[in-house]
């Protein structure tokens, strides 16, 4: 008599993810937007993931391909229009030796060259350990653009993957207005799907159609901003809270670049 | 206190952070241009991979990424570069090696027919014109039988109507002479002796592929490329200095004229290189 395979429900495989006050600690700063609690009214049935961002990002946060099958059954509206996310950094401490790189080039670097080759050495770390798959991913280095005639930001450095490695921007200036206004306001900021934020990328970035998700992270020195790093996802939902956290920790390492 | 004088061929300061940066950006673009392996390993890959001159590591860690049961070695004179390669290692979960070897002091520390591929991508800066035919009978002596060496060179850098960059191409290849890289203040290319030393160690089935690179405007590595030449240039100010008795001065405005040309909208560029390959029978 063959045996039949027992299908677990996302249900029972959260269960099993949530076992413990650590683990489930661990599981809900993965997915970023929910708390313990919320996962285990999850597990008891109370309630369900309502959005379908949430949901994705549940399918990412519990490696293997079972509960991501069991939540395309119970949702499969979350996943219609979704490709397969990849798979989530669980790695997020940046190599000591790398860090060590960055400071030398503090130290040794003349000033003139000093953005050029501190954003050149983190893009090149950060693109293939965010951008594993290669699905696209653009950094921008920005800065307010003072003595313009009208709002603008300008794109000092960049550096890309996929459809990006070779050439990113159009021009160096963007007056896109919402996102000089973002740019301007100083704070970090995400967009996870701008189709569904109705946010159009700004059209001097080469390939602009293929951008799904932006985030920025102001660089600061000294106390003041001096810059930002405005990073473009060819994927839906890229900044999940580990990426954030990641990518912060980049970003004050990008600060090295700038005069005092 | 100072950092050492680098004793070695290599034109570049290896301990400058604007190399290693430089370095990694180039990986990244030539490993869009070039293809990953020679012809002669399709369809079936290599196992075993030493790659020479590695510097931060772009290729072998690309390589590693696409072919996940490939073993690449990386070898640098550079311990900045090893480190910084294995930070890139680590942080993508990959395996790769990488070593600090002098590719000079020969023999090498690893065993007779170790590799499948010995790949030389752009390493003559590290080889002087005395040492090619040493460096090829020990990449001879590391390929197994049916093994593959390749390298790939830069062979001559077309500005018709750019001044600036063809004179600073010009003090760039007397400077490779002097410093031993080259075989004529002239000419860049290696390749065609490279060709012939290749065929006198032993190697068959010798395969040359020209690349084409168009750098002019508005093609997509106009930029990109444009930035890695442009700090190339910057990085080779002070030996160009001493060498060729150029005034500083001189050479930041030629840097200037540089940046405008290959601005201009009518900028146009051919960068040709060379792939030279073969088969250890």
């Amino acid at each position: 008599m063959a045996e039949t395979k027992m299908t677990r429900s996302w249900r029972d495989i959260l269960k099993i993810a949530c076992e413990t006050p650590q683990k489930r600690q661990e599981l809900a700063e993965r997915v970023g937007f929910v708390t313990e609690r919320t996962l285990i009214r999850w597990v008891r049935g109370e309630s369900n993931p309502q959005k379908p961002e949430t949901i994705r990002l549940l399918s990412q946060a519990i490696p293997g391909e079972e509960m991501l099958e069991a939540l395309q059954e119970a949702f499969p509206d979350a996943f219609s229009s979704h490709p397969r996310q990849p798979p989530i950094i669980e790695q997020v401490q940046i190599p000591f030796e790398f860090c060590w790189r960055i400071i030398d080039a503090y130290a040794h670097v003349p000033h003139a060259s000093k953005r050029w080759t501190i954003f050149h050495l983190v893009s090149n770390q950060i693109l293939p350990q965010l951008d594993s798959e290669r699905a696209g991913l653009l950094l921008i280095y920005v800065h307010q653009a003072i003595q313009a005639t009208a709002p603008a930001i300008l794109f000092e450095e960049s550096a890309g993957s996929a459809h990006w490695t070779t050439r990113q921007i159009q021009k160096k200036t963007c007056t896109e207005p919402w996102l000089v206004q973002a740019v301007e306001a100083a704070h970090p900021f995400f967009i996870q799907s701008c189709a569904l934020s109705q946010v159009s990328p700004p059209s001097c970035i080469i390939r602009h159609d293929l951008i799904q998700s932006i985030g920025f992270f102001p660089v600061y020195r000294g106390g003041v901003i001096v810059g930002g790093m405005l990073l473009c996802s060819a994927q839906e939902d890229f900044f999940t809270p580990f990426r954030q956290t990641l990518i912060d920790k980049y970003s004050c390492l990008l600060s090295l670049g700038e005069n005092t | 206190m100072k950092r050492p004088i680098q004793q070695n061929t290599y034109m570049f300061d290896i301990n400058d952070g604007r190399e290693l940066a430089r370095l990694g950006l180039q990986d990244n673009l030539f490993n869009e241009i070039i293809p990953r392996f020679p012809a002669q390993f399709i369809p079936h890959g290599p196992d075993q991979i030493l790659d020479i001159a590695c510097g931060p590591g772009g290729w072998a860690l690309q390589v590693m990424q696409d072919h996940p049961g490939i073993s690449v070695t990386g070898v640098d004179i550079s311990p900045h570069m090893i480190q910084y390669a294995r930070a890139q290692a680590e942080v993508r979960l990959l395996n790769a090696q990488f070593r600090m070897m002098d590719i000079a002091k020969i023999p090498w520390n690893f065993p007779d027919g170790h590799f499948d591929f010995v790949n030389a991508r752009f390493v003559m800066g590290a080889v002087a014109t005395s040492a090619w035919n040493a460096f090829l009978q020990e990449c001879w002596r590391v390929l197994r039988p049916g093994g593959v060496f390749r390298s790939v060179e830069a062979v001559h850098m077309s500005s018709p109507t750019c001044p600036a960059v063809q004179r600073i191409t010009t003090l760039a290849l007397a400077v490779m002479h002097k410093t031993g890289i080259t075989y004529s203040p002239y000419d860049m290319s290696v390749s065609p002796i490279v060709s012939r030393i290749l065929k006198q160690v032993g190697f068959d089935d010798l395969a040359v592929v020209p690349y084409l690179v168009d750098l002019s405007c508005d093609t997509s590595l106009h930029y990109s490329m444009g930035e890695n030449l442009r700090m190339a240039t910057k990085l080779l100010i002070p030996l160009i200095t001493r060498l060729e008795g150029v005034p500083l001065e001189e050479l930041e405005k030629l840097l200037q004229e540089w940046d405008q040309e290959w601005d201009a909208p009518s900028f146009y560029c051919h960068w040709h290189l060379c792939g030279v390959s073969g088969i250890k029978r």
